[in-house]
């Protein structure tokens, strides 16, 4: 389990995360959701390690790394030392799908898979050669090993990094947007893998998103921002119930979501009547 | 300017701690300098030769004296390229490829989230992507310099006999006066300096891009400009301890 509590962060003097506080559950996906610019993506990174929190507590079942890393102090004080080794020991149980999957650009398929497997695991080469097939097969890309990043569909290459973040069977999966810039079939696609995958490993999965139908089909618990303030939290079907007027407005920006709202309404007032 | 320079010591404190697995890092070495190395021979040894060139034919126009023995032009030309042309003028050339390559490449992972992804991961990715290059460039670079010194005593050889009007003989004979060891040691001594300024500095304006692909443009250009000033800067204050 995740959980932040009273998590602040400021660039320069302009706050952009409200003492946000949130508990994302192992087993389920927890979505964070919001608009463009609500701070959804900094919450992530700080999540994960790549921003430092100017107050606030980070924990990774009950370890609290986001204290003291991020110095960049020549001399560090024995707290920053150990929230550094904390961060490193956490980061190796975590894995990321970024939002253009973030493949590196030098190695075939196979190998990016077998990237972090030939970092932080004694597995001899024909083990994490199994281990990276085992991968790809899971998100059903069972031939491309040997094809580049180049070669691949922007959802081939989501799946990819999925087969990547998998490989040392991390505790904690974070996906940031991991159906932007693809066509509905694909992304239901991509959303259906990381509901499997979450269930399957029983890990703490946290994807950000402004889709909605992402958010109706795996959304186990909905976090909204909005302002850099968690606005609302729910699911994704009592989400069509709630009143809160950012949300619909949030909603209301997707005509089918639009249409579908509309809908909800007159069957939730004729069983009302 | 200052916190510039601030941030360049910052990420070298980081490039220099212990890297990742050992075997791992060797292979990234090797695969650097066939990268950076490897793939500058032939630039090297053709800007070589032609300066090489150059350089016996302004010496041939210059020292045309009955005072001044035939041979001296060969002297000079080792002189030359040995204490100066080569370290130097490739070193720029080199900040040019090497640099511009270099900060192009680790620009393009900062803005593509390679580079995120391997911190996520929980690798130092300063000294995972950076320290290689170093290595590789501080390992290939003298070497690229022995080869220029080479081809450009060559081209001034082919020169000098062919429109030069000296002999093979004399020009060798001129090459091997007065032989001096530590004429090849200043010019290593000089080559490793700059090749870590190239290296560093060009991952320094690579690993440091924020923003899109104008901004790993700009990168590159100031990889290049900054690598050549801090060589010629360098350049003057070895020459000044060394000699």
């Amino acid at each position: 389990m995740i959980e932040v509590r009273h998590l602040n962060k400021f660039f320069g003097n302009r706050q952009v995360l409200f003492d946000i506080n949130l508990k994302l559950e192992p087993g389920i996906c927890n979505l964070i959701i919001g608009q463009s610019g609500s701070g959804k993506t900094v919450l992530m990174k700080l999540m994960v390690g790549l921003l430092t929190p100017d107050s606030g507590e980070i924990l990774f079942d009950g370890r609290n790394f986001a204290a003291h890393a991020g110095s960049q102090s020549l001399h560090k004080t024995d707290a920053e030392k150990n929230s550094e080794k904390m961060l490193t020991a956490i980061r190796r149980e975590i894995g990321m799908v970024f939002q253009g999957g973030a493949l590196f650009d030098s190695m075939s398929v196979l190998d990016n898979v077998i990237f972090p497997m030939d970092m932080f695991t004694k597995k001899s080469r024909r083990e994490k050669l199994k281990r990276a097939q085992e991968c790809l097969e899971r998100v059903d890309l069972k031939g491309a090993g040997k094809l580049w990043p180049s070669e691949l569909s922007g959802g081939m290459r989501k799946r990819v990094a999925i087969a990547r973040a998998i490989a040392v069977e991390p505790r904690y999966l974070f996906c940031d947007e991991p159906n932007s810039g693809l066509d509905p079939r694909t992304s239901e696609l991509i959303d259906s893998l990381i509901s499997e995958i979450t269930k399957e490993y029983q890990i703490t999965t946290v994807v950000n998103t402004h889709d909605m139908n992402s958010v109706l089909k795996i959304g186990d618990t909905v976090n909204f921002i909005y302002e850099g303030k968690l606005w609302w939290q729910g699911n994704g079907k009592s989400i069509l119930d709630t009143d809160n007027p950012e949300i619909i407005h949030f909603m209301e920006a997707s005509e089918l979501t639009k249409r579908l709202l509309h809908s909800h309404r007159i069957i939730q007032k004729a069983a009302g009547n | 300017m200052i916190s510039t320079i601030g941030r360049y010591f910052l990420l070298m404190a980081k490039v220099f701690s212990p890297p990742g697995k050992r075997k791992l890092f060797w292979k990234q070495v090797v695969e650097e300098i066939h990268q950076l190395g490897f793939d500058s021979i032939p630039i090297v040894s053709l800007v070589s030769i032609f300066v090489g060139a150059a350089i016996t034919i302004q010496l041939q126009i210059n020292m045309d004296s009955p005072w001044i023995p035939i041979y001296a032009v060969g002297f000079a030309t080792r002189k030359a390229i040995v204490m100066e042309l080569a370290p130097t003028i490739i070193g720029l050339i080199l900040a040019g490829k090497i640099g511009s390559h270099i900060a192009s490449q680790l620009g393009t992972m900062r803005i593509t989230e390679q580079i995120d992804a391997i911190e996520v991961m929980g690798l130092n990715s300063a000294s995972y992507l950076i320290q290689p290059k170093i290595i590789a460039c501080l390992i290939f670079n003298p070497i690229l310099i022995m080869l220029s010194i080479v081809a450009a005593l060559f081209g001034g050889w082919a020169v000098g006999i062919s429109i030069g009007g000296m002999s093979s003989y004399e020009f060798i004979y001129g090459l091997q006066s007065f032989p001096h060891n530590f004429d090849l040691v200043y010019a290593i001594i000089k080559t490793i300096v700059f090749a870590f300024f190239i290296s560093s500095i060009s991952s320094f304006y690579g690993y440091s891009v924020q923003g899109g692909a104008i901004e790993v443009g700009k990168a590159s250009t100031k990889a290049v400009v900054n690598s050549s000033i801090a060589i010629i800067l360098s350049n003057l204050v070895l020459t000044q301890l060394l000699m």
